[in-house]
């Protein structure tokens, strides 16, 4: 017996490389304590703050250790700059106020991610030769940096009252469903929900294990099986595949990365829904973007925003004719990328992507796939088939490989390989179909289903849910797919 | 009238989700449901101390021992008896759900080994000889293997090691057509795809003839095939002879080029048996094309590239293949061949492809590879012999990475053949790191094998030639210091 509390204490404490993620039976526990303890504070505003902000703290702790207290010293300087920014009467004083703010914010995003990325720069444009640092990166550093920067140029633009509390405010940075992997929550949308009487409706709790579910479903069977089984290896090593192969594996990679992103968010949004918090939704079914424009309205949808209102408009939007309208859009586009990583693979993705929105821009292609169903299908394809070759870049190891992947695709298809695919992988084709299915379905569609999920009784729920852990366990512990070479 | 508040849902929901997930790690552990094999799942199993795995009470004679089975009792025979590897622990629910999604959970840095050759080793005394001489007389290892060594990985770091050694600069022999082109390093090599009829040793109905690469080309007419060096493997950037073995050739002539040169034409021998072409290039050369214009001018085996004598490794890779079937390859062929190569060593490096099969019938596996050794020594009867051991294959336990026990067994076979065999044995098993180490392997930073963990790539296969490479040169060395 003793054994298991010192298993259990081990569990309880930072373990490296082990973070606290929604699909750990470890979480299914800690969020199980979460809302049992929440009912005897939840009606009181300072407890249930309180009780949430030392919990979100803890799950923090779980998956970076100390470094939770980043998220606090970020937290104070945010809160103490809006504050006074609000005091002061004095324009110049409000500006460096702000510029205080973002550089602390900038500077503990630069210096946590982008510090080995611009000493190997550095040293591969042969100016400097440097040795890396050993640097952790705190999970989620990109997220809540983001978050509680909109919040101060917010009230520097008076668009937001500066939080009176302290603890609402870090409360709000720290809030445990989002802080990994977003979505990145506006100070503007949050702080009013910290205030209010918790409500939470049937409708709510329906849609929040419809979120879960499809989560589940999404992040820990469809992108995990099929990256480790197939899309993993040919990424690896292209050239040992057909191009039909890599086609496949880029079609597989599409659906994993969306499935993988979008499904922690969803899971985010229905765990808040749960304690009485909305987030907004993040991802709105990507691949049925008719353009790139459209594209970055349903993909990662808090960031694209984010971006947007806090880089674009800033640097001047359209408001500088169309010349600085174009520069504009290329730098939001090169740092959007630079903020998945801090490799220059990242910044040539988000360069593509820079470069299509401005050629749509220049031919009006938006409105010309607005006209009717056909030219809207059509738009779909191409759409679909650019994001791809952005992912391309966006994944494979080196620009060498992407390029191998490319070749293989055009001048080594062997489409004949399809019957012994299909044999070789049925669940990996299996998940990939499924996906882009459920993927394509119109939006009544899941409103329908949702609906059906809020009508179930409790246990019915439960059910559904537990069929559904399963299954991932069942995807977790699959053995590994065999490595196949097809004759051709 | 306000809505109902359902803030208190929640508890019931997750306190019904845990309940039944603790029901649900009562059922019967492992299960089967039209045919789909299920797995256990436990969400408390974590909490537990992992079970003890049920002791083995038969003995097998293929249990393997590491490398302890040649040790040799008092009167010099190996006894094969040591203790055997601990088992695994249980399923862990936790570390399950957290390894596979954090990807990153924490796996300890290969631990590379040094193995020295077991079995047989004084037979190899043919081979270390004949490398003390390796500047004076060319030394030819032929390496046998699976897709292991596909696109001359592996092959190509130790040719690369053994020429640093003793010298050389040859790439040695390549296919006429082949499917590994995209990742060959060593030689780009392009070819008429649509102009030569292939057939290899696994589906070959008509019998034709093959020598030790297991395949045969013929020209449909107007085929064509192209070898240059690459600039990846510094040693290999030139080619003096290209030499081109075929049989069963029609009065004809072939065209061939070096550099873009203006093409020259050679005629064929008509003679039976297999023949060799030798194409001089005027100076060193990058590149070669090679043309046949007449359909079915020639049964076609391979071409060996050379830039002067020293060591020259030949990669013969049979994808998808047990080993069992080299002797399909026609006797008195592969000893004429043999005749032009004259080998002083073969590596045999087989295995992978009969792990799912071995626990059915590991004395078959024996029996029949010892079969293909004592065939290939008729082939090459003066060359000396390594077999390599199958390499760490991973295995999901639950939601861990580990050996997979058909590795082990695979192993004890091997050894078997090899001690039956009587040649050498190197154990790549234990040089990677022993158990469970191809989960290292495939997380290494960079990483050495492919995520299928089962491949290497590139850098993965530089570690395997170089652990073996090292037990080559050290077996040298001592056996020169002895004399």
């Amino acid at each position: 017996m003793p054994d298991v509390f010192e298993r259990f204490s081990e569990l309880l404490v930072y373990n490296s490389g082990e973070p606290l993620i929604f699909n750990s039976s470890f979480f299914l526990f800690f969020f199980f304590f979460c809302v049992l303890f929440y009912q005897f504070v939840v009606n009181h505003k300072r407890a249930r703050v309180l009780f949430l902000m030392t919990l979100s703290l803890y799950f923090y702790y779980k998956s970076s250790g100390f470094y939770f207290v980043l998220v606090i010293i970020s937290s104070i300087i945010d809160f103490v700059a809006a504050k006074w920014i609000v005091a002061t009467e004095v324009q110049t004083k409000k500006k460096s106020l702000l510029i205080f703010s973002l550089a602390t914010n900038l500077g503990l995003l630069g210096y946590f991610k982008y510090t080995n990325f611009f000493i190997d720069t550095l040293a591969s444009a042969n100016i400097a030769q440097l040795d890396f640092y050993d640097i952790f990166l705190p999970v989620g550093i990109s997220f809540f940096t983001f978050q509680s920067m909109s919040y101060t140029i917010d009230v520097y633009r008076g668009k937001l009252d500066a939080e009176k509390s302290f603890f609402d405010f870090l409360f709000f940075v720290s809030f445990f469903p989002q802080l990994v992997a977003g979505p990145i929550v506006r100070a503007s949308d949050f702080l009013p929900q910290i205030h209010k009487k918790i409500i939470v409706s049937k409708a709510d709790i329906g849609r929040a294990v419809f979120l879960i579910a499809a989560g589940l479903i999404k992040k820990a069977i469809i992108a995990d099986y099929i990256s480790v089984n197939f899309v993993d290896r040919v990424f690896e090593w292209p050239g040992r595949y057909t191009g039909f192969e890599n086609l496949m594996a880029l079609y597989g990679y599409a659906l994993q990365i969306y499935c993988d992103f979008s499904g922690y968010s969803d899971m985010a949004i229905g765990l808040a829904l749960l304690i009485g918090f909305k987030l907004p939704i993040n991802f709105n079914s990507p691949y049925q973007a008719a353009s790139i424009t459209e594209f970055w309205r349903r993909w990662h949808i808090s960031l694209s925003s984010w971006l947007k209102d806090y880089l674009y408009i800033t640097l001047g939007g359209n408001r500088n004719g169309k010349f600085r309208q174009y520069v504009n859009l290329a730098v939001t586009m090169l740092l959007g990328g630079l903020w998945h990583g801090a490799n220059w693979k990242f910044v040539v993705w988000g360069g593509i992507h820079g470069l299509v929105l401005a050629i749509e821009k220049f031919l009006n292609f938006p409105a010309w796939v607005g006209k009717n169903k056909i030219t809207r299908i059509i738009g779909i394809l191409i759409t679909f088939h650019i994001a791809n070759l952005c992912w391309i870049f966006f994944r494979a190891d080196s620009f060498e490989t992407g390029m191998i992947m490319i070749n293989q695709i055009l001048f080594f298809f062997n489409g004949s390989i399809l019957w012994q695919f299909l044999q070789g992988y049925p669940y990996v084709t299996l998940l990939i179909i499924v996906g882009f299915v459920l993927h394509f379905m119109p939006p009544s569609t899941e409103a329908r289903m949702e609906k059906f999920v809020t009508s179930m009784p409790l246990v019915v729920q439960a059910i559904y849910l537990v069929a559904i852990v399963w299954l991932v366990a069942q995807v977790k512990t699959a053995g590994i797919h065999p490595f196949i070479y097809f004759q051709f | 009238m306000e809505e109902k508040n359902y803030r208190n849902y929640p508890v019931y929901l997750f306190a019904t989700i845990i309940a039944l997930l603790y029901v649900i790690s009562f059922l019967p552990k492992e299960q089967q449901i039209f045919g789909v094999h299920l797995r256990h799942v436990d969400i408390l199993s974590d909490l537990k101390q992992p079970a003890e795995e049920a002791q083995k009470e038969t003995i097998d004679p293929y249990e393997y021992k590491g490398e302890d089975f040649w040790k040799k009792d008092d009167s010099g025979n190996i006894t094969g008896m040591s203790p055997v590897y601990a088992s695994i622990g249980g399923f862990d629910f936790i570390q399950a759900l957290i390894s596979a999604a954090s990807n990153s959970a924490p796996v300890a840095d290969p631990q590379f080994k040094n193995q020295e050759l077991n079995g047989n080793t004084d037979q190899m005394s043919y081979f270390y000889n004949n490398l003390k001489n390796a500047a004076k007389k060319p030394v030819r290892i032929a390496h046998f293997g699976d897709s292991i060594i596909g696109g001359d990985l592996i092959t190509m770091d130790i040719r690369d090691n053994l020429q640093k050694e003793f010298g050389g600069q040859s790439p040695g022999v390549l296919a006429i057509t082949s499917q590994d082109i995209k990742f060959r390093m060593t030689t780009e090599h392009s070819f008429a795809s649509d102009k030569w009829q292939t057939v290899d040793i696994n589906r070959n109905p008509k019998k034709l003839p093959m020598v030790a690469n297991g395949s045969v080309a013929i020209p449909k007419g107007g085929s064509w095939v192209e070898y240059a060096v690459t600039p990846h493997y510094k040693n290999l950037n030139a080619y003096k002879t290209v030499k081109i073995y075929y049989t069963d050739a029609k009065a004809s002539s072939i065209n061939y080029s070096f550099d873009g040169a203006p093409a020259k034409s050679v005629a064929l021998n008509t003679n039976a048996g297999v023949q060799e072409l030798v194409l001089n290039a005027p100076k060193p050369a990058k590149k070669v094309r090679i043309e046949f214009p007449v359909e079915g001018q020639a049964n076609v085996f391979c071409v060996s590239l050379e830039n002067g004598g020293g060591v020259i490794v030949d990669n013969f890779s049979f994808q998808g293949q047990t080993g069992e079937n080299l002797t399909r390859l026609p006797l008195d062929l592969l000893q004429q061949f043999n005749g032009y190569m004259d080998y002083s060593l073969v590596i045999l490096q087989f295995g992978l492809n009969v792990i799912d099969k071995i626990e059915k019938d590991p004395a078959g596996y024996d029996k029949n590879m010892v079969e293909v050794v004592k065939y290939l020594k008729q082939a090459f009867p003066k060359a000396s012999f390594v077999m390599m051991g199958v390499n760490d294959k991973g295995f999901k336990k639950g939601a861990n990475i580990v050996s997979d026990p058909s590795v082990l067994k695979l192993l004890a076979v091997q050894q078997s053949i090899a001690k039956n065999a009587d040649i050498a044995f190197w154990n790549l098993f234990e040089a990677m790191g022993g158990m469970n180490s191809m989960e290292s392997w495939v997380k290494a930073n960079p990483p050495l094998a492919s995520s299928d963990y089962t491949h290497f790539n590139d850098q993965g296969a530089r570690k395997v030639a170089d652990l073996f490479s090292a037990a080559l040169i050290d077996g040298y060395k001592e056996a020169k210091n002895k004399r």
